[in-house]
């Protein structure tokens, strides 16, 4: 998971999670980017490298902070360029499911297949 | 692992391939089964659970068709494929589809008594059952609406057993047809990819597989048998035999039931545990109204789509629920395999008459949930509008349009059709690859059109009929 996608998550989850909880949700959201299908996940990269080089870039002279990445997120996510728009609604659908699940996933029994 | 004989390989484990392997290995053939996912007892993981997503979907559910817009589309990957994880519900090929089918494609032995045959035989084999007593609730609100309405609506018979305190068991392939297989001599390969249907001379010889070990480097090895069946489905099935450089029609055609959803809040709490078995079937066979699984996980993704950071609809998920229209589309789509891509390339195009009718089935799916008595409706449209007046409706035909509406599906079709009209059909009458001795195609890839039901038992049915005729012919 690209350390600006790990920025996007925490930037969309719900609520304030302690640090424990945003670890779990990230790393749900790391491991579910990673199974994509190829193409698809080339994509989310992209934009994520897009997002990311701006963030490097404007980190220098202390630009891009929540505060501007919010904004461009709330922007992407109100683009009628649908790669934009969905590249938001993917992260924000896996941090939310993630968030609402994982407190509440009912446990495994013994032996399950995780 | 060594390499293995058999005198059949299947590759698949769902509705097509479990039918299939027990089918003939009842038979008497010696039957391998190859499946791609894990082998999980049936009962250890919660249905709809978050840890269910994470075991049994494959990509954990996040696929999607390219398009405008994408189409997000889930498959099983596990033993008992797509029947692990489906909602159950049964509904027989309509006749009149049936025919239209036959016609089209000009697919021999196709007549309705047949198909009934094949129907009955399955549905003696399998429970299937309506809810004895009262619905849950978030069913027989469907109900409510209908009835207010003045429209028609029917519990539909799911695959399911129920024991005497009601306790329903969903009668998936891992639970039945694929421990039929193995009682009658089938070996099933589970955690193993069939990379390629290994052809020879013409023939099928079998496929090409691999695992991967512990230690994370992948074991190579082969199913070794004169006849090769394909049956994992229409997008996996068809990207198989392209890997095997069988391609023409293979891949084309792709249909599927576009679907949005809605959540929907009521001014009391309404159960979770189950998908509502209560369907709309007012309207013509192109449109339909039904429940969807709303676990909390779920019904805050069908919030977020119009409604993103309301966290007072959120914490509200006990009284939401999650239902769907869902349409027969004009549209068309393909699979492909690239070279360097692991994962099949899918892209489906919707017609501005798709758009239109989904529009039309969101806002009759308003009007029931209205009558219902819900009180908020949540559609699946990037900034909603979200609505809490029947009068409102209106504003939903305006918002479904190719930027806004988030889409998705399960009931993926007619990637290598069946008939005898080789201008439409990749296969034959009883699924054998044109081109290729010995190699058979059995499942969701053979349907001609995606056929407007849940599509699980036309697949058992065409599967079974289709092994029956091997059994006979070979």
């Amino acid at each position: 998971m690209r350390r600006i996608e790990r920025r996007v998550v925490a930037l969309l989850a719900r609520g304030e999670p302690d640090a424990a909880r945003l670890e779990a949700i990230q790393a749900y959201v790391g491991e579910t980017l990673r199974l994509m299908p190829d193409h698809l996940r080339l994509g989310v990269a992209l934009e994520s490298a897009a997002i990311g080089t701006a963030d490097a870039a404007a980190r220098a002279v202390g630009l891009l902070d929540d505060d501007r990445l919010r904004l461009i997120l709330e922007r992407w996510e109100a683009s009628s360029v649908t790669p934009l728009r969905q590249y938001v609604r993917l992260l924000r659908s896996l941090t939310l499911y993630a968030g609402e699940e994982l407190d509440h996933a009912v446990p495994a029994p013994p032996g399950a297949v995780a | 692992m060594t390499d293995l004989r058999a005198d059949v390989v299947v590759v698949g484990s769902g509705a097509g391939g479990a039918v299939t392997a027990a089918t003939l290995a009842e038979g008497g053939r010696d039957v391998c089964v190859v499946e791609e996912g894990p082998w999980i007892a049936p009962d250890e993981l919660e249905p709809f659970s978050f840890e269910e997503m994470r075991a049994r979907y494959r990509h954990r559910g996040l696929t999607a068709a390219l398009g405008r817009p994408g189409i997000a589309y889930a498959e099983g990957r596990c033993v008992g494929g797509s029947t692990e994880i489906n909602s159950g519900l049964y509904r027989r090929l309509p006749e009149e589809l049936a025919a239209r089918w036959q016609e089209r494609g000009r697919i021999l032995e196709f007549t309705p008594d047949i198909l009934d045959h094949y129907a009955s035989t399955i549905e003696e084999e399998i429970e299937i059952s309506t809810v004895p007593g009262a619905p849950p609730l978030s069913s027989a609100l469907i109900e409510r609406g209908a009835t207010k309405l003045g429209w028609r609506s029917t519990e539909f018979a799911r695959l399911f057993s129920y024991s005497p305190d009601g306790r329903g068991t969903k009668q998936t392939m891992a639970r039945t047809f694929v421990p039929r297989a193995v009682a009658a001599g089938a070996r099933i390969v589970p955690d193993t990819e069939a990379v390629r249907v290994l052809v020879d001379g013409g023939r099928a010889t079998g496929v090409a597989c691999r695992r991967r070990r512990p230690d994370g480097a992948w074991e190579r090895f082969e199913v070794r048998a004169p006849q090769v069946f394909v049956c994992g489905g229409a997008i996996q099935s068809p990207a198989l035999l392209q890997r095997s450089g069988i391609r023409g029609l293979v891949g084309s055609g792709l249909e599927f039931h576009p679907t949005i959803k809605v959540a929907a809040r009521f001014p009391h709490p309404i159960d979770h545990d189950d998908v509502p078995m209560h369907r709309v079937t007012e309207f013509p066979s192109n449109l339909t109204i039904g429940g969807s699984a709303s676990t909390r996980g779920h019904v805050a993704l069908a919030i977020a789509d119009a409604a993103p950071g309301d966290d007072e609809a959120l914490d509200a998920w006990e009284s939401t629920a999650v239902y769907y229209t869902a349409i027969k589309s004009e549209g068309h789509g393909r699979v492909w395999t690239l070279p360097g891509l692991h994962a099949p390339v899918v892209a489906y195009s919707l017609t501005e008459a798709d758009l239109s009718l989904l529009a039309r089935g969101l806002v009759h799916l308003g009007e029931l949930l209205f009558a219902a008595g819900a009180t908020a409706l949540y559609p699946s449209i990037a900034g909603g509008p979200v609505l809490r007046r029947r009068g409102d409706l209106v504003s939903w035909w305006d918002a479904v349009d190719r930027n806004r509406v988030n889409l998705m599906t399960v009931h993926l079709a007619s990637t290598i059709r069946m008939g005898e009209d080789q201008a439409l059909a990749a296969a034959d009458s009883f699924g054998r690859i044109r081109g290729v001795a010995n190699l058979w195609v059995n499942d969701a890839s053979l349907l001609p059109t995606a056929p407007g039901v849940n599509p699980q038992a036309a697949i058992m049915a065409i599967a079974r009929r289709n092994a029956d005729h091997f059994l006979a012919n070979t």
